[in-house]
């Protein structure tokens, strides 16, 4: 048989099955009908000889299904009718299908939404041809065991000397503001970058070209490619934008190209200009620092370029060994995320949510094992009818088959939902006004896939185990029980451990996570307590990005001395400026939004210069001498920074009362502090010098937004002198940055917005300064608080499936017993047995496991509550905890106890 | 109908169709009339197994099946052999034919 017939024959066996069994009909009627004839003419009358025809063919329907075993693909008619059978039971069991299918979905739904976003986050994929074969090249400090960025002179002897890379080059990235030849403006994130970028990427520009080498030499016309959102935005999608001019950071630039929607190579950038290296950058002891891409050759792989550019990273440290003594050439995947520990934890989180399916799975077994026992006569008979065990265990799979699918569906469409909205809430946290270009919110083909192959395994878990147990035993035994209506499987130890588990882990889970939430519920974003006599206003405060753009980037240390002096100089005057606003009551400078990403990895603390020093792995927050006063900080010991102490040779500072708990009861204020040597952790901000020692004067409670944001970490607040504003500080490494600061405006009260003023005073003061991220304070900690409480929201999900399945599954095992019992009961009322003690029977065992299972929940969760909750928190809410679960379990239990309460002696004797 | 002769019938219903149908295509309960014919009355198909072997046949590619109008004028099923079939049937019956001599020279043997 050819392909082609083959193919249309199970086609037609699929598809047009009526019309296979129309024709198989009329094949099987006519051949009654020649051998009736036949018989007809051998003598028979025509009733005798049609009933002849039909014992000689064995049975019409038995001959059908005959020829339709034989037919490919047969086997799909049985699990079709196993999936109607098992949709029917889902309906019957509507209890168990609408707790085992929630718990289900919201288990699927966290753990492949878990899966997913680690997975982006880790390990993520560039949706570029080949993009896995695009790589980063940076170096290890063998010293500090961290990364230290290359810089212009080693893309130069790289790519002259590396043949396992191509396409190499370098970017660095800024925001800058754009004004349109129609006088739109906006601000967008540019890419300084080499033109071999565009031909690594092979993404061919949506209208014009993309940037070429003939652009990067120096005194080449300005120009720049622009992404398609800036386009539609800023340009309104004019369709001929090519040619048209554009000021970017006060310089004008020719459009030369659009990009295509999505592309921001090489994060989430919308414009990318020419990286222009002058001769004298090609230094080795002066080449700024930069970022640099790469892609492997044709035929390399990165085990053959990290040993190329090792070889080359040697002769380097020989030729200058006081720049390449510590640093050696580094290549890894471009998109690589985070690495060592985190990623690890961040593997172990997604573990532990996978996990967490198979857990429930586990639960709903059990709910499932209890219904299946109740079918234990049906089962029988249909074994003695023939039916093998692997017939019946495959029948029970499908019906599990039906609930997880179902239940996986939803849980996907459920994942997919949230996870866009976490991701969302993620980069608004990380402070990124777009997330990289490779994110992708939608679930991958393969983690779809991975959820499907999961909801198999369950429902092989689902299906199987209570299969072998109610089709264990012999048939016979089986059909004596059946008729004598008693014995059969029981819950035994195993079942008996699952439930008890199940109680525990709600215990241990639940007070956690009402906690969590009712303390969430007490925070509001827009007014928040600091203290019992203080609390924070969001909404008065606003604060935004103030920087500065360059048109020509200062490159001599001199040139960028003065470049940042006059910044420094002009965020003066916005502050002076602001301040005389009649809506304005303060206005402060700081070196961040908070000292949430400030970390630096450890100030060594040393109390009276004798004293055994203590190491505090604390965040640095460099403020001028109004941020604390404008964020209300409480003064608790010592004093608050002075005037005095911005001037270059002072060097106080002010920690909080985080600061002060890890000292182990000490006095912090007269003590010192040492900055260590910077290790590989990023700063947004430029901390101190190693060795630099500074004096805390004061310790404060966590003023304003510290409170609300970050949580209770240590804080060093220095003098936004101590660590003057340098080219290399705040923001990326590598190329001069222009300067940012962060602004902070407290509003007197029922002052209107004062965004628009806000942008004008800054204009009026120069009109290279930029302002972004402008919004109150109630702006940037909301999403804050939306990623706390949807995290605590997953964690209340997760301990109220727990608690869903702990009732569901008692009251299950207390059916079965009633059911299983019923003569017994019975037999204990005919003899007098009281209805107290008919219920103590029939609860005995419940109670038993009800017990152990919250003495071992308490047990679990005690030491947890103790020290993560307040006051006596923890142990409230377990208590409170405990009653709910024991009132949620009798509430259960309510229906089968009135069962057993409601068996006639008489009727039950007469039933067996 | 005698155990055995039904027992020899169960291992070679494919081979006695096939050979039914070198002379020409029939249905269903042609095929059966004809081996009963051809065997002189001794063979007599199990009719319930004919269909499925028939049907399993078509599947493997040995026959394949067209729906005609018979000579009683009624809209009948009738299987032909293929290239495929006839191939099959000629490899079917030299095996067959081994082992029936065979089997006949073990019977007659005296020692």
């Amino acid at each position: 048989m050819n392909l082609r017939d083959w193919l249309k024959r199970r086609f037609r066996i699929l598809f047009r099955e009526k019309d296979v069994e129309s024709e198989l009909s009329d094949e099987i009627r006519l051949h009654l009908d020649m051998e009736t004839e036949e018989l007809v003419r051998q003598g028979r009358t025509r009733a005798q000889a049609r009933r002849e025809a039909r014992i000689l063919l064995g049975g019409v329907e038995q001959t059908k299904q005959a020829v339709r075993d034989t037919r490919p693909l047969h086997w799909l008619d049985g699990i079709a009718l196993d999936l109607k059978l098992g949709l029917r039971m889902l309906r019957k069991s509507w209890s168990l299908t609408l707790i085992g299918g929630i718990a289900i979905t919201i288990a699927t739904a966290i753990g492949v939404g878990a899966s997913e976003f680690v997975r982006d986050l880790v390990a993520p994929s560039l949706p570029l041809e080949s993009g896995h074969r695009i790589v980063r090249l940076d170096h290890i400090d063998s010293e500090s065991g961290g990364s230290a960025p290359a810089s212009v002179y080693d893309l130069r002897v790289w790519r002259e000397s590396v043949s396992s890379l191509e396409h190499l080059g370098a970017y660095t990235t800024m925001e800058q503001g754009l004004v349109s030849d129609r006088g739109e403006t906006g601000t967008v994130n540019v890419a300084r970058i080499s033109a071999s970028a565009f031909e690594l990427t092979r993404v061919p520009p949506l209208l014009g070209r993309f940037l070429i080498e003939a652009d990067e030499r120096p005194g080449a016309l300005s120009v720049v490619v622009l992404g398609y959102d800036v386009w539609q935005t800023l340009l309104g999608g004019d369709p001929d934008p090519i040619g048209r001019t554009v000021q970017l950071a006060g310089a004008p630039a020719t459009v030369v190209g659009i990009m295509p929607e999505r592309y921001g190579f090489p994060q989430a950038q919308n414009a990318w200009v020419p990286l222009q290296i002058d001769a004298a950058d090609l230094e080795p002891g002066s080449a700024p620092r930069a970022n640099l891409f790469g892609r492997l050759a044709p035929g390399a792989t990165l085990e053959s370029a990290r040993s190329e550019l090792g070889l080359v990273g040697r002769r380097a440290a020989a030729d200058f060994p006081d720049l390449y003594r510590r640093l050696s050439p580094a290549v890894n995947r471009f998109a690589g995320g985070p690495a060592g520990t985190v990623a690890l934890i961040l593997s172990g989180v997604r573990l532990v949510l996978v996990l967490l399916l198979v857990v429930v799975c586990a639960n709903v077994a059990t709910l499932v094992f209890a219904r299946t026992v109740t079918r234990e006569d049906e089962i029988a008979v249909r074994t003695a009818l023939g039916a093998t065990r692997r017939r019946i265990a495959l029948q029970l799979v499908a019906e599990a088959l039906v609930l997880v699918g179902g239940a996986t569906v939803l849980g996907l469409l459920l994942a997919r939902f949230v996870l866009g909205h976490a991701s969302r809430l993620f980069f608004v946290i990380q402070q990124e006004t777009r997330p990289p270009f490779w994110w992708n919110d939608a679930l991958s083909p393969s983690t779809i896939v991975y959820a499907l192959v999961l909801a198999v395994v369950a429902a092989l878990m689902i299906g199987v185990v209570p299969a072998l147990k109610a089709t264990g035993g012999a048939v016979h035994a089986r059909l004596v029980r059946h008729s004598a209506g008693g014995g059969g499987p029981r819950f035994g130890g195993m079942w008996t451990v699952m439930i008890v588990f199940q109680i525990a882990l709600s215990v241990a889970l639940l007070p956690l996570a009402v906690s969590e939430n009712l303390a969430l519920g007490a925070m509001r974003v827009h007014t928040f307590p600091i203290s019992a006599d203080s609390t924070f206003s969001a909404d008065e405060y606003v604060t935004a990005q103030l920087g500065r753009d360059a048109s020509v980037l200062p490159r001599t240390p001199e040139e960028q001395a003065a470049f940042f002096e006059s910044s420094r100089r002009l965020f003066d005057e916005v502050r002076g400026r602001l301040a005389t606003d009649p809506a304005v009551r303060s206005v402060a400078l700081a070196s961040g939004l908070s000292a949430m990403n400030h970390v630096i990895g450890g100030a060594v603390f040393v109390q009276d210069r004798s004293g055994p020093p203590v190491v505090v792995g604390a965040r640095i927050l460099l403020v001028d001498r109004s941020y604390l006063d404008l964020m209300g900080a409480t003064l608790v010991a010592g004093r608050f920074l002075s005037p005095a102490d911005f001037t270059p040779l002072s060097r106080s500072v002010v920690v909080n009362e985080a600061f002060v708990s890890m000292l182990d009861g000490r006095n912090a204020v007269g003590g010192l502090l040492r900055f260590p040597e910077r290790r590989g952790e990023a700063s947004n901000v430029e901390i101190p010098p190693a060795g630099t020692t500074a004096d805390i004067v004061g310790v404060v409670r966590n003023p304003g937004i510290e409170a609300f944001g970050p949580g209770p970490h240590p804080v060093i607040y220095a003098p936004l002198d101590l660590a003057p504003v340098t080219p290399r500080a705040v923001g990326l490494v590598g190329m001069p940055q222009p300067p940012v600061t962060q602004l902070f405006v407290r509003l007197r009260p029922d002052a209107g917005p004062l965004d628009g003023r806000l942008y004008e005073i800054v204009a009026a003061v120069d009109p290279t300064l930029r302002l972004s991220q402008v919004g109150t304070a109630a702006d940037v900690w909301g999403p804050v608080h939306k990623g706390k409480r949807l995290g605590a929201w997953v964690f209340m999900a997760v301990a109220a499936i727990v608690l869903l399945l702990s009732v569901a599954g008692v009251s299950a095992l207390m059916s079965f017993t009633v059911s299983r019992r019923a003569r017994e009961i019975a037999i204990r009322s005919a003899m007098g047995a009281r209805r107290r003690q008919i219920v103590t029977f029939v609860f005995r065992k419940v109670s038993t496991q009800l017990l152990a299972g919250v003495t071992l929940g308490s047990l679990i969760a005690l030491p947890v509550l103790w020290g993560g909750l307040e006051g006596d928190q923890g142990p409230r809410s377990l208590a409170i905890v405990s009653m709910l679960l024991f009132g949620s379990v009798l509430a259960a239990c309510l229906l089968p106890l009135r069962r057993a309460l409601a068996i006639e002696p008489a009727a039950a004797m007469k039933a067996e | 109908m005698m155990k055995t002769r039904s027992d020899l019938l169960q291992g070679t219903l494919d081979l006695l169709i096939l050979k039914a149908l070198t002379l020409g295509p029939l249905h269903g309960w042609g095929v059966s009339k004809r081996i009963r014919q051809m065997s002189r009355e001794v063979l007599e198909v199990n009719q319930g197994s004919l269909y499925p072997a028939l049907h399993r046949l078509e599947d493997r590619g040995m026959i394949t099946a067209e729906w005609k109008t018979s000579d009683e004028g009624r809209r009948a099923k009738f299987y032909r052999l293929t290239k495929e079939g006839r191939s099959q049937f000629a490899d079917e019956k030299e095996r067959w034919e081994l082992f029936s001599t065979a089997v006949r020279n073990t019977l007659r043997a005296t020692s």
